[in-house]
Parts: structure tokens; sequence; C-alpha cells
């Protein structure tokens, strides 16, 4: 029942502050991605992060998944600092992250794909499994049910015993979230889901985004697409040039002068 | 470990078995056994740089050294000590994924090619070490009359006797590695080799599973090593060098790096064509880089390919009638 219990931990994590960026700022060589920048993420909701090209939303997302380190400032997840804490490590406190650029093992099935993903809820070791002791082919067989059960909840069943790079481009994507979901995390960052997706693909991934999200899982998703952005989230951050620019909710953002200069340009948001 | 795999380890036994009798029945194979203990030898190391190679992506060029460091310090403690080759083998294994787990942890937390350079350069000193620390090592010379091991009041005095155990042991290294293979640490290590960054975000220690099959590689290579010093009872620095690192390599590329059983299948091989090629003198050398020049180009997946190709191929054939 161990998944069990992790999936019933997000759901009651509808706390204030899940995740708290305070004051981080992340500098390449002189060059600044992210400057002094602040926000919490509540429990249980979709938040977007939007913002042009370049504005630091992939940084931020490889920071919070350890993968960069801060220049400055703390991140917190449920009151841990995260700063310091190994990207594998971050992966085991339950959160998860897809890539923009699809980074499928493609060398495995889907099937095998999604079991990977839920290595962290499984814990047999290396000795453990040369010698077949106790408990492994327990663990294995609840691996590949929970993998399968996800597998279908994500509606890519059809493609299950498919290599994973032989699948559909939009089926890709959705192996992607369907690996870091499996393991019901607490939170999920969705680095541009959409990104070369048809409309249909589009709308099927925002559902299945939303349904993620009413499952008890906290969403973060980094997305150019505004129709699947303005429709799913609950709160959206937009950033540029590391800056924070505007937060609320999708209405409060669509009319906030500062976003619009930002996405149109001066002259236009004056006009 | 799948049905399939649970055929071939019993076919594979079966083979095993009845292999020396139909071997002694023609003069012209009879020394065969002999080659086959040391294809057994050979199984036991290229089976765990096939895990390394073929599953968690990294390349060793100096397996000799742990293959040596096995046979020296079985031959060492049972020979010098007097105590028996079993505590000689478990010392091997210990200190051989001891130096494993030294040289893992920082090659391996780099991205990148490093452990092939740092077990190359440290395949190099292990073999000067073996010549040059006489007292110990017996220099280039070596030396002899390595006791033979014995199971209860059992001497494997003779060929026969060794033949069995030696692949009794390959058996058990064969089935252990399937296992890891089809488990949640087998997955995990082919991840690492299909994407490193992925793999970290599956919660995967890709450095630490790295080091760890590292580890397990050079315990298997010490245990092959310890075999061959209670099998030939004599041993010296040259079959230890780094062209024997690079012909293990081999039998694991051409036997093919997919499949723990690619590994068997190019030690096989590449332990008996000196046998047949000898007429070449010292041009099978030639011979080798042809043979895996033909595998890399038409057969990348190795000779164990051509079982899944030939598969197919009566599939069709089948399907036709």
């Amino acid at each position: 029942m161990h998944w069990l219990s992790g999936y019933w931990v997000g759901r009651e994590s509808s706390m204030e502050k899940l995740l708290e960026i305070r004051d981080v700022s992340k500098n390449f060589d002189g060059v600044t991605a992210i400057e002094r920048l602040s926000f919490n993420v509540t429990g249980g909701i979709v938040k977007s992060i939007i913002g042009p090209n370049g504005a630091g939303k992939t940084t931020l997302i490889n920071m919070i998944t350890g993968i960069y380190r801060p220049t400055a400032g703390q991140i917190l997840f449920k009151d841990r600092l995260l700063n310091n804490v190994k990207p594998h490590r971050i992966s085991a406190l339950g959160i998860r992250r897809t890539f923009q650029t699809v980074e499928l093992f493609e060398n495995m099935t889907v099937m095998e794909n999604v079991m990977v993903g839920y290595h962290v809820r499984s814990h047999k070791g290396l000795v453990s499994c040369a010698f077949r002791m106790p408990g492994v082919k327990t663990e294995e067989s609840s691996t590949r049910e929970r993998a399968f059960e996800y597998i279908r909840f994500v509606g890519i069943e059809h493609y299950a015993d498919r290599m994973a790079g032989t699948v559909p481009f939009g089926v890709q994507r959705l192996v992607e979230i369907a690996r870091a979901g499996v393991s019901r995390p607490e939170m999920l960052l969705l680095d541009e889901p959409a990104a070369g997706l048809n409309e249909v693909e589009t709308a099927e991934a925002s559902r299945l985004i939303k349904r993620i999200c009413d499952s008890g899982v906290t969403v973060i998703l980094v997305e150019h697409d505004m129709k699947m952005v303005m429709s799913i989230s609950d709160e959206i951050l937009v950033i540029n040039y590391g800056r924070k620019i505007a937060e609320g909710s999708p209405e409060e953002v669509k009319s906030d002068p500062a976003v619009i200069e930002a996405y149109l340009g001066k002259s236009r948001a004056h006009a | 470990m799948g049905n399939t795999n649970k055929i071939g380890v019993l076919v594979l036994s079966g083979i095993i078995i009845f292999l020396p009798f139909i071997f002694s029945r023609w003069e012209a194979t009879s020394y065969y056994p002999t080659v086959m203990v040391f294809v057994a030898i050979h199984c036991i190391i290229a089976t765990g740089l096939c895990l390394l190679l073929g599953f968690a992506g990294q390349i060793s060029l100096g397996h000799a050294a742990f293959f040596g460091i096995g046979a020296y310090a079985s031959g060492i403690i049972s020979t010098k000590l007097g105590w028996s080759p079993w505590v000689g083998m478990a010392a091997g294994m210990v200190i051989a994924s001891g130096v494993a787990y030294g040289i893992g942890v920082p090659s391996l937390r780099l991205r990148g090619h490093y452990l092939a350079m740092a077990t190359l350069g440290f395949g190099v000193i292990v073999y000067i070490v073996f010549n040059e620390f006489v007292s110990l090592t017996g220099g280039p010379s070596g030396f002899g009359d390595i006791p033979r091991m014995s199971i209860g009041g059992l001497q494997l005095n003779t060929t026969f006797r060794f033949y069995y155990f030696a692949w009794f042991i390959a058996m058990i290294v064969l089935i252990l590695s399937l296992n890891v293979v089809h488990s949640r640490v087998g997955r995990a290590l082919r991840a690492i080799h299909g994407s490193e960054l992925a793999a970290t975000a599956q919660g995967i220690d890709v450095s630490g599973y790295k080091v760890r099959v590292f580890m397990l590689s050079a315990a298997y290579g010490a245990v092959a090593g310890s075999l061959y010093a209670h099998y030939v009872t004599f041993i010296n620095p040259p079959p230890f060098d780094i062209f024997f690192s690079l012909k293990l390599l081999m039998m694991v590329v051409i036997g093919g790096t997919g499949s723990v059983w690619g590994a068997f299948a190019g030690a096989a091989l590449l332990t008996f064509l000196p046998e047949w090629l000898s007429f070449l003198e010292d041009f099978d050398v030639l011979a080798y880089g042809l043979l895996l020049l033909v595998i890399v180009m038409f057969l990348p997946e190795g000779l164990i390919g051509l079982v899944g190709r030939s598969h197919a191929l009566a599939l069709r054939i089948l399907g036709r009638t």
C-alpha cells in the first residue's frame, strides 16, 4: 500500500505554501537568468509560469529540480531547503518533471519507460535483485500493475509495448507525463507539454493535466500555448528577463498592463 | 527472468553437460574441454563487462587488471599463506570491488568516458606492480605450485572436474546477471544508458548505480582470475595486460552488448578463434579486426542479434507456407 500512502500525502498537502521561492537569483558567467524572484505555489492547484522566450522559465524548473543551483536565495519544498539537495533526491521527495525536448528512454518500451518512473516508489537493490530475495517478485509485479494503471489513466495503453522512440510525437509527450506522474508525486513540473502538438492533441493534454491536478498533484506548467494556460491555470506567474512582472488569476494577468507590454511591446500597450 | 531466458539456461546447461563426452570421441577435439574451461572463465568476466558497457554505458579498458587481482590475490593467499583457495577467491573479490569503488567514485561522478581513461591507466599500473613487486608476485617470471581447489574432499585436479566446476560458477554468474537485468535495477541501468538526464529526473542515483555495476563487474573479473590461477596453477603477468582488456571488450561487442547472452557468445567465439586461426600465427590480429569491423557494420547488435533475426526469418517463412 506504499504507493497509496504517497498518494494521500499528495491530497492532504493543499497547504498554503507547498513550494516557496525566496529571493532566488541565478547567474551564468555574469549573465543574469533569474533575478531576485519570489513566489509561492499553493498545494493542489495548477500554477502556470509564462513569459517571452529567454525569460528564465526553464532555468527556474532546472533550479527547482536541482539540476542548477541558485546563485542566491532559497527554494523550499514543504519548508525543507532544496538548494543543495541532489536532483535524484529531489525527485524522490515528490517533485517530478517532464522535459521540453522529449527525453524518453528510446531503448525501452513505453511500458518500461513508465515503470522506470516508478523507481522512487520501489526499493530493492542490486544484491536483492541478483539473488531474487523475497519481495523482489511482488515489488516487480506491483510496479507493472501501477505502471499499466497509469498508462490507461493517461490513455496510451495501445502503445504500451511499442519502443518509446517509435510512437508518434504526441504520444511521446504523453509518455513523458505518464513516466513523471506514475509515482504520484506531490508536485509535477511540466515544461512546455504542448510544444509540437496540434490543436486536438493540445486540448487532450489540457484535459489530462486537469485530471492529474484533480487526482491531488500540484502542477507547475510552463507553456507558450495561451489557450491551454488560460483554460487550466488557477494562478499564473509572468516573468520577463528573470523578474516577476505579474502574478494572479488568469483574468488578472490578462488585463495587467505590464504583461501586455512584455508580450506585445510598448506602443500597442499604450494604444 | 523471462521464459526465453529460463529455456536458454536449461539448453545451455544441457549442452555444457554433454559437450565433454562429444569432444572426447575425436582425437582432434580431445583438448577442447581445456579450451572450454577458458571459455567459462572468459564468460564470467565478459558478463561483468557487458553489464557495465551494455547496461550502464561505461567502458572499462582495464578489466584484465581485475582478472589479475583475482588471480594474484587467490594465488598468493593460497600458496604463500597456505590458506584455502576459497578464502583467496573471496579476498580477490573484496579487493577488486574495493579498488573499483576507489576508481569509480571520482571518475563516474563526471559525465563522459572518464572511466575508460582511469581504467586504462589503472590497468597499466597494476601490470607494472605485477612485474616489479618481485617479493610478492615473483616478478616477470611469476610463481607456480598454486594449490588446486577442492569441494569437500573432492580435488578439482583434472580438466574434466574443473570443467564442470568452472561452468557451474559461470552459470551462477549468468543467472545472477539475468536476474539483475530483468529487475528494477536492470531497468534503471538501461534508463541511464538511454538518457542520464531523464534517469536522474526519475530519481535514479546515476553515479551510484554506475559505481555499483562497476564494482560488480570487478568482482566477476576477480572470480574468473581466481579460477584461472587454480586451474593453470601458475601465474605470470602477460595474461593480465592491456591487450587482454581489449580482447575482453571485443568479446562483449562482438557477442552483443544488449544482452548478457551476447557476452557468452562473444567469449566462446573469441576463445575458440585462436585455436582455429593458429595457422595465421601473429596475423590473427588482422582476423579479429576484420571480424570486429564486419560485426559493427552489419550486425551492430552483435552475434546474439542473429538469434532474433533468424527467429523473425523463421516466422516469415512459416507464415508464408
